[in-house]
């Protein structure tokens, strides 16, 4: 038989206060990671998607350092693109076996949290990915040696973010879809193909060493902080989809 | 005390539910019957915050559902685990807490509260259906809410983990909490109901026991 609790232990329950914001949004991040790394399921596809991708191309448009400065950009986040979306289309994926969606709903936490846990996880998950990726592109590409990495890292998480930020969203509102993987692109990409014509501009100013990003870096940021405000303003709503 | 007053709610132009009203007053058990379809699970997705209702409004000790303070009072314990199958039970539950607002150190009295502390460290996933509920009964009542819906949770058990669960339940209900228990018949928990809330294609067409209903 279960032990009762006390009648001031039911009333200390009752008057708990709701969880804070960023304590939702890292449990959230800190459970989708763990489970990621235990499955690894998004992690290879993406892998997978991303170097098949690049070695393809590499092959071929008999990639050297001509090619890469004047289409390298454009290659690098296609690459990055398809990855992005196994990521994106497994984040709310991952919920539906056990319906464990519907508990985070029930819960007193913010949904917005919710949402922006959910979207930091798919940003880290992306960005690591990338990160990995891009010595390899360098490899096969062989782009010039006046390439300025480490400004293309930065255009790298700026674009991540906006893609993340957009992309969870949507991932979101597809999720009881029924061709929820078909939609979710459909939905995404003519949304994203500001930012995506942006962190493509970037990187290959980047790639090919004229390093005059600043106009597209900040379109992008600006993508960046209109996906994220719209992402966290209609959370709640895009939380209670069924 | 649970009150649900005029409740509706639509599916783009089908009404799932149309003007459902009652009171359950704390410590009642009331079963909520009625055939496939009737709106049994959209009516307890609306009690317990997961859905908006298209109109009516819904209050758990006085405070609106849409409040993360009711949220804070209503448990659901459906026939999936709403656990993740990849976590062991012990995870999951930590998970909860930190959504719930609370130290993780109360998991283990959790699940020592359904004897469910010997699978406690078995990912969901492998667990047996009745392990597996069990586990979804932890969860529901980890951070002791003062009403349990019910959402065809004895489906597809067997005879001994009911038995097991309906002990949990009663003494739950000894400490003068509330429970809504939506199923097809009355079997499994009419013994100690104290009433039946009836619906049948959206409208509530029945209330008897302890509880107002109307519309």
């Amino acid at each position: 038989m279960s032990a009762p609790l006390s009648t001031a232990s039911r009333a200390a329950a009752a008057e708990r206060p709701a969880p804070k914001f960023w304590r939702v949004l890292a449990r959230v991040v800190y459970r989708d990671l763990k489970l990621e790394l235990r499955s690894r399921e998004a992690l290879q596809a993406m892998v997978f998607y991303a170097l098949l991708i690049i070695v393809i191309f590499s092959f071929a448009f008999d990639a050297g350092q001509e090619l890469t400065s004047h289409v390298g950009g454009a290659l690098l986040w296609v690459a990055f693109l398809f990855a992005g979306l196994v990521a994106l289309d497994r984040v709310f994926l991952r919920e539906l076996p056990e319906a464990s969606l519907l508990g985070f709903q029930i819960s007193p936490a913010s949904r917005t949290a919710l949402l922006a846990g959910k979207f930091a996880s798919s940003f880290l998950l992306m960005t690591a990915v990338e990160l990995l990726l891009l010595p390899l592109f360098a490899i096969f590409f062989n782009p010039p040696p006046e390439a300025r990495w480490g400004a293309i890292v930065l255009v790298l998480l700026a674009g991540t973010w906006a893609l993340a930020a957009s992309g969870t969203y949507f991932s979101a509102l597809s999720l009881h879809t029924r061709y929820r993987t078909l939609l979710l692109p459909l939905l995404l990409l003519p949304l994203a193909i500001p930012a995506i014509v942006s962190m493509v501009q970037a990187t290959q100013h980047l790639l090919d060493g004229r390093g005059m990003v600043g106009y597209w870096l900040r379109l992008l940021i600006g993508f960046d902080i209109l996906y994220t405000t719209l992402g966290l303003v209609l959370a709640d709503a895009v939380m209670q989809t069924e | 005390m649970l009150d649900c007053r005029g409740v509706t709610r639509f599916f783009g132009p089908w009404p799932a539910l149309r003007e459902v009203s009652f009171r359950l007053p704390a410590g009642a058990l009331v079963l909520l019957l009625g055939p496939n379809g009737a709106g049994k699970s959209t009516l307890l997705h609306i009690l317990a915050g997961a859905l908006r209702a298209s109109d009516g409004q819904v209050e758990i000790e006085g405070i609106a559902i849409g409040e993360a303070r009711a949220r804070q009072r209503v448990g659901l314990l459906a026939h999936r685990s709403l656990l993740h199958p990849d976590l062991t039970v012990r995870e999951n539950l930590a998970h909860y807490a930190a959504l719930y607002g609370f130290p993780g150190a109360e998991v283990a009295a959790g699940l020592a509260r359904v004897r469910a502390d010997s699978f406690a460290d078995v990912p969901v996933g492998e667990l047996s259906q009745g392990m597996r509920q069990k586990a979804a009964l932890a969860r529901a009542l980890l951070h002791s809410p003062q009403v349990l819906l019910l959402d065809e949770a004895f489906s597809s058990l067997d005879h001994r983990t009911v038995e097991e669960m309906r002990g949990i339940l009663q003494a739950f209900r000894a400490e003068g909490r509330t429970i809504l228990a939506s199923t097809h018949s009355e079997g499994q928990l009419s013994d100690f109901a104290d009433g039946a809330l009836e619906l049948d294609r959206g409208r509530l067409v029945q209330g008897r026991g302890c509880m107002e209903a109307g519309r």
